[in-house]
């Protein structure tokens, strides 16, 4: 589940003012209300909604859908060198990169123009945490989608890429998404990750619509678990990597709900071979919204849907940034009574933040996380991403 | 101690009250010494401005970029930058299109603006004041901007000169010609620009890169990308370099800026030669007045002398006046200056944008430099000329006060000591004529120094010619006007040290102003005879935006096979045609080469200076031989027989920098005037052998014999060839209508050089009027001893008349010789050394009839005041004031 889009509006709708000239802007930030317009601009009209569940069908939905407004794609996991042998020499790194495509028409401009004309302007986050030495190495970039300059499509032999300028997404094999590579290349750092899941799809919500609020639904599905290796690069050393990611898919045209503040969404593989995704949607008092879900999927890739009322999170210890000076809960609590789950998650490093004051477009919180506690009475751990948005 | 003291201020108060008394006298002295600051830093300001413009407008489009990549056909395949980014990861590079468009007002002025397309995601790492504009924008404005045509962002300063609005449309034409078709663009918001760049960006509008090629017709292409790299990443520059395709070149961008900046080197250099003439003439000016002012008070510090003044004193005295005056004076020529920058503010970046660049400047550029420079040059110019007239006072014997001839007497004889060092300064110019010099800015200086020592030579020869030539017109004029006129020459003999600097003032100015008009002159004869010979084809298409100035020249391929296709079998065509324009930038310098298609019957435009017509016609046809225009082998050295070596992408060939330098033998040097910089032209068969683009710039028809004198087949055709270009943004002009519209822009460049010479000439003007007001008031005495004899008023001031007419005379006279001195050095030595051009040298009789009327009349009119006041002293009065 990734939710970033959501964010966006909260941000243009509600804290966009908070943030103009007297703080001291970023140059490369470039602000979501210039892309995307006012959110009661009317223009939503023109895309379509998601209403009601659809036939999905692969690979074509894992490309764009021109037609709705908001789309992204996105992959985080932890990583480490020499997992087989939890030596001290270990060293643990994590990583997210998320693509997201915001269109400014539901339909393809026509031909016969400048080729910068362009449907989509395509953002991407990419992120590297190096958890050993509390390092977190972040990139933004923005493109248009004209020119091919970034986009979601087929290359010539069929293979899916996903892709803006030289960061990209591409399977291996044609008309299929995995086994998928990602390549990132930075001037600080570089990911160089093969993908391959270990368990199949599930489609979030009532079979892919995921209701956010009364009025507000997306498409999504995730593969909760994907078998990471590569290597990937830290300033000027390389490590062997390997390890496990989260990929998600979502797609919408809609926004958040009138009373929504923001939300906490938790992606966690257990080390019993489940994996557990969590979130609360927040309302502006705080209190936890009944569109919150979550999904339980066990070793074997069977999968249960989890109810708002059928989980607690509780916030733990709160850290505020230094550079945007928004105080996140870093560390929490998670209750799943019916399934006898007691789980505390928190970070090992602190400020895997992105913030406007700190260059980017916008605030929230995602980083690496640790979980610790226990299942059916016996200890767990395991590892995840947290996302926290709505804290300004 | 304390006497000193008081007689100093009271020698002091003296020379005060002496000039409150007279300030007519003041004002003109003033007023000489301000003209000539004036003019000085006017000119300088504006050149200064000028420069200062491009740097700005330089700097807000380069930001942050270290790099640029630019092309030898003047706009880049947009595919280089998708490259760039998808497949090299280069992050800090962005792209743009630069154009000057036409923005009709509300009161239907049209302005020049620069139509800016940009990427807005791209620039954040390149251009600084992108930042701003990213801020302001309104809701969604980059939505609009994105996917509305025609949608543009404008500078805060914009909207409020034009009384604009956010959401209003403005109308902009592509080019200044007239029934342009009109497009209006929307208006979605604007931005504050940081206060360096206000004026720059103030003319200004932003639009996406999109709309920008939608409304240009250039899709697919870009002017230039920009890109910010690490100068000790020698390994990607390189990578860079070798990715690029032929034709498209990695620049440094200070490098490149420079490039540009020294096309209008001798240009600026020309203008600030003319400046210093105006302040050698003012220099006489000064030096008159301060005489006049020595002469005057004569008896006065003879009594001072008698009273105890010492020498150093009076010599001080002098001195200190002139330094007061001086500093009056340049400060109101700074104020003067000022203005006069303005004005010449706007005939320099015209001049530029119709040579060499495109360039807009609406704002002064104040500097301390330019402060100091005035107060260098007017106080510097006056203490230095009035050393002359303080030695004169200072040397005042009180018992030999009165005797006037005893001045004359010591003039007389100098006037022969100056012969020898004015011929030994002729010796100099001659010698320095003979001297050969590599570089061409120490060659300008010579040249420039020649034209300086051979004024001063002819200063110093100038009492010598007078005297004879008063001589002679003492008979001319005693025959003419009887008595009044042997007396009218007489006096100005007499009175021989104050005329001959008014006669040497008039003529100096006169000859600059001759010569001058028989360089342009001889000039334009040339540029019309050699377009006459050059212009082959009956028709030439090209580009609307085609403006020789333009960075962005051709911007798009207009001619698509298509057009060609069509255009060649249109009846009645004999030949099509074609040059296509590249350029290179080798070492820091533009290389401009044209590729001719021609029919060989037209070869014979390349009308030789060196190289054998025949030979090279063959060599042209067959081998890799290039024909270089006069001013590019000046520039570069090069005679026939030299090689040229021009880049020829061939990766691997060349280790060091894959790039393949192919020799052309230069097999003849052609009169050209079309560029300053120079041309290379290559056959087209030539340079399709070494590279593969074929964007060609402008077409030339040439019609068969039947069509071309036949009005009515010759407009049929006219209309034929308008139907096929039609919506292409391109425009047909004939033979004709391109030779006039040449010469229009000739004539325009050469504007600038007329409202300085009209400028030396006013300077002149008041030079001869303070002199002659001089001798008058000093004769007042000698004039009403005439008017107690019987004179009447009116006679009184025909024999001022006559003098002035005299001596106008002699100046008309004088001024022809060195006139045409002057005219060759100009021409030889200015015009060849700073531009490498060969002029063909006329003397045109109306430039000699305008010099002898405008020195007579300037003569005359300033006689004017001399002979009204002297006509209404009464004689008694006069004679009591002795």
């Amino acid at each position: 589940m990734k939710f970033q889009r959501l964010q966006w509006f909260v941000l243009l709708t509600f804290s966009y003012c908070a943030c103009d000239a007297s703080s001291p802007l970023p140059m490369n930030s470039i602000s979501m209300k210039n892309i995307l317009g006012e959110q009661d601009s009317g223009q939503e009209n023109h895309f379509k909604q998601a209403l009601k569940p659809r036939a999905f069908q692969f690979p074509r939905d894992h490309l764009a859908h021109q037609a709705y407004k908001t789309e992204w794609w996105y992959l985080s996991g932890n990583i480490n060198t020499d997992s087989s042998n939890k030596s001290a020499s270990t060293r643990k790194f994590a990583y997210q990169f998320t693509l997201f495509r915001f269109a400014l028409h539901p339909e393809k401009i026509s031909l016969n123009k400048s080729a910068w004309r362009s449907s989509n302007i395509y953002m991407a986050h990419a992120a590297l945490t190096d958890v050993k030495n509390h390092k977190v190495y972040q990139r933004e970039r923005f493109s248009r989608d004209g020119l091919a300059l970034a986009g979601a499509g087929k290359n010539e032999n069929g293979f899916l890429r996903f892709w803006l300028n030289d960061w990209q997404m591409q399977s291996m094999l044609s008309d299929q998404l995995f086994p998928l590579t990602l390549v990132i290349e930075d001037e600080e750092f570089s990911l160089n990750l093969q993908l391959e899941p270990v368990k199949p799809l599930v489609l979030q919500g009532n079979q892919g619509l995921s209701q956010k609020s009364s009025r507000h639904a997306s498409y999504y599905y995730s593969y909760t678990r994907l078998a990471s290796k590569g290597n990937i690069r830290v300033g000027n050393k390389t490590y062997e990597v390997s390890g496990d990611s989260w990929f998600d898919r979502e797609w919408s045209t809609s926004s958040l709900g009138e009373n929504q503040q923001g939300w906490d969404w938790f992606a966690l593989h257990l080390d019993d071979g489940s994996d557990l995704m969590i979130y609360q949607m927040r309302k502006k008092d705080g209190v936890k919204d009944i569109f919150s879900s979550g999904i339980l999927v066990d070793s074997q890739g069977n999968h249960e849907m989890l109810q708002a009322q059928e989980f607690q999170l509780k916030a733990g210890e709160f850290w505020q940034s230094p550079v945007s000076g928004i105080r996140y809960p870093i560390s929490w609590d998670i209750l799943i009574p019916k399934k006898n789950i007691k789980l505390t998650v928190s970070t090992l490093v602190k400020q895997q933040e992105w913030s406007k004051a700190g260059g980017f477009s916008f605030n929230y919180w995602e980083g690496s996380i640790e979980v610790n506690g226990s299942k059916n009475q016996q200890p767990i751990s395991g590892s995840g991403y947290l996302e926290m948005t709505g804290y300004d | 101690m304390q006497l000193r003291k008081n007689n100093r201020a009271l020698l002091y108060r003296s020379s005060w009250r002496y000039y409150l008394k007279r300030p007519l006298h003041l004002l003109f002295s003033v007023l000489g010494v301000a003209l000539g600051v004036a003019l000085v830093v006017g000119i300088d300001m504006a050149s200064d401005s000028a420069r200062q413009g491009f740097s700005l407008s330089s700097q807000s489009i380069t930001g942050k970029a270290s790099h640029r990549i630019i092309s030898s056909e003047y706009v880049l395949p947009e595919s280089i930058y998708v490259q760039l980014r998808n497949e090299l990861g280069l992050r800090k590079v962005a792209p743009l299109i630069k154009q000057t468009v036409q923005f009709n007002t509300h009161d239907n002025t049209r302005v020049d603006v620069q139509l800016i397309g940009l990427d807005p995601f791209s620039e954040a790492e390149i251009r600084t004041w992108q930042q701003g504009i990213m801020e302001s924008l309104p809701n969604g404005g980059l939505q609009r901007l994105l996917t509305e045509a025609n949608t543009i962002l404008v500078e805060a300063g914009f909207l409020k000169q034009y009384h604009l609005r956010v959401g209003d449309q403005i109308s902009l034409t592509l080019t200044k010609q007239e029934n342009e078709q009109e497009h209006q663009l929307l208006i979605i918001g604007f931005f504050n620009a940081p206060e360096t760049f206000q004026t720059q960006l103030k003319n200004w509008l932003i639009s996406d890169i999109s709309s920008v090629q939608e409304l240009l017709n250039l899709q697919g292409a870009v002017s230039q990308i920009d890109l910010l790299l690490d100068a000790d990443n020698a390994g990607k520059i390189e990578q860079i370099k070798q990715f690029l395709p032929e034709g498209v070149q990695l620049v440094k961008v200070d490098e490149h800026a420079k490039a540009i900046t020294r096309l209008s080197q001798s240009f600026e250099l020309n203008l600030i030669a003319l400046s210093f003439l105006g302040l050698l003439v003012a220099m006489f000016l000064i030096y008159n007045t301060m005489m006049f002012s020595v002469v005057h008070r004569r008896d006065l510090l003879a009594r001072m002398r008698v009273l105890g003044v010492s020498r150093k004193e009076l010599f001080q005295l002098v001195l200190v006046e002139a330094f007061f005056i001086a500093l009056l004076a340049t400060g109101a020529g700074l104020i003067m200056g000022i203005g006069l920058a303005h004005i010449l503010l706007y005939f320099v970046t015209r001049t530029i944008n119709d040579l060499y660049y495109v360039l807009q400047v609406t704002q002064l550029h104040w500097s301390y430099i330019i402060l100091f420079k005035a107060l260098a040059l007017g106080v510097g110019a006056t203490l230095l000329s009035a050393l002359m007239p303080a030695f004169e006072a200072a040397y005042t014997r009180p018992v030999m006060a009165l005797q006037r001839s005893n001045l004359e007497n010591k003039i007389n004889r100098w006037s022969h000591w100056f012969v020898l060092p004015g011929l030994l300064a002729c010796l100099l110019v001659y010698w320095l004529l003979k001297v050969q010099v590599d570089d061409q800015n120490s060659g300008m200086l010579i040249g420039f120094a020649s034209v300086f020592i051979s004024i001063a030579a002819f200063i110093c020869l100038l009492p010598f010619m007078s005297r004879y030539l008063l001589a002679l017109l003492a008979i001319v004029m005693k025959h003419l006007f009887k008595l009044p006129g042997k007396i009218a020459v007489n006096n100005i003999v007499r009175s021989f040290s104050r005329s001959i600097v008014a006669i040497a003032a008039l003529t100096i100015a006169v000859s600059s102003a001759l010569g001058i008009g028989i360089m342009v002159e001889s000039f334009r004869f040339t540029v019309d005879d050699w377009l006459s010979g050059y212009l082959k084809a009956d028709y030439f298409i090209s580009s609307q935006n085609n403006n020789t100035s333009s960075q962005v020249t051709a911007l798009l391929e207009p001619f698509d096979k298509q057009l060609i296709s069509n255009l060649s079998q249109l009846s009645g065509l004999d030949y099509l045609s074609s040059v296509q324009k590249v350029r290179f930038f080798i070492d820091g310098q533009y290389h401009h080469l044209n590729v001719f298609d021609i029919p060989m019957k037209s070869f014979s435009a390349f009308h030789f200076k060196e190289g054998n017509a025949s030979s090279a016609q063959k060599a042209w046809l067959d081998e890799d031989a290039v024909i270089i225009s006069e001013p590019y082998a000046y520039r570069h050295g090069l005679s026939v027989g030299d090689n040229i070596y021009l880049p020829v992408n061939q990766i691997g060939k060349n280790p060091e920098k894959n790039i393949l330098h192919q020799a052309f033998k230069v097999v003849g040097i052609y009169y050209h005037y079309g560029s300053e910089q120079g041309v290379i032209n290559m056959n087209r068969t030539t340079y399709d052998r070494h590279w593969t683009s074929k964007k060609l710039n402008t077409l030339g028809l040439y019609l068969s014999s039947d069509i071309l004198h036949d009005q009515r087949k010759r407009e049929q055709f006219e209309k034929q060839l308008q139907v096929l270009i039609s919506g292409k943004s391109l425009h047909f002009i004939s033979k004709q209508n391109l030779h006039k519209k040449s010469l229009i822009i000739f004539d325009r460049t050469f504007k600038i050089t007329n409202v300085l010479k009209l400028l030396v000439i006013l300077v002149s003007f008041v030079g001869i009027l303070t002199a002659l007001m001089a001798i008058e008031l000093e004769r007042s005495r000698e004039f009403a001893i005439l008017r107690a004899t019987g004179l009447t008023g009116k006679q009184l001031s025909i024999l001022v008349y006559i003098e002035t007419l005299t001596m106008g005379i002699v100046a008309a006279v004088l001024a022809m010789p060195m006139g045409i001195v002057l005219a060759y050095l100009l021409i030889e030595v200015i015009n060849y050394r700073s531009f490498g051009w060969s002029i063909q040298y006329i003397l045109p009789w109306s430039e000699f009839a305008m010099a002898g009327g405008l020195a007579i009349l300037a003569a005359l009119l300033a006689a004017v005041y001399p002979a009204w006041h002297l006509s209404r002293t009464r004689p008694a009065l006069a004679l009591r004031g002795e």
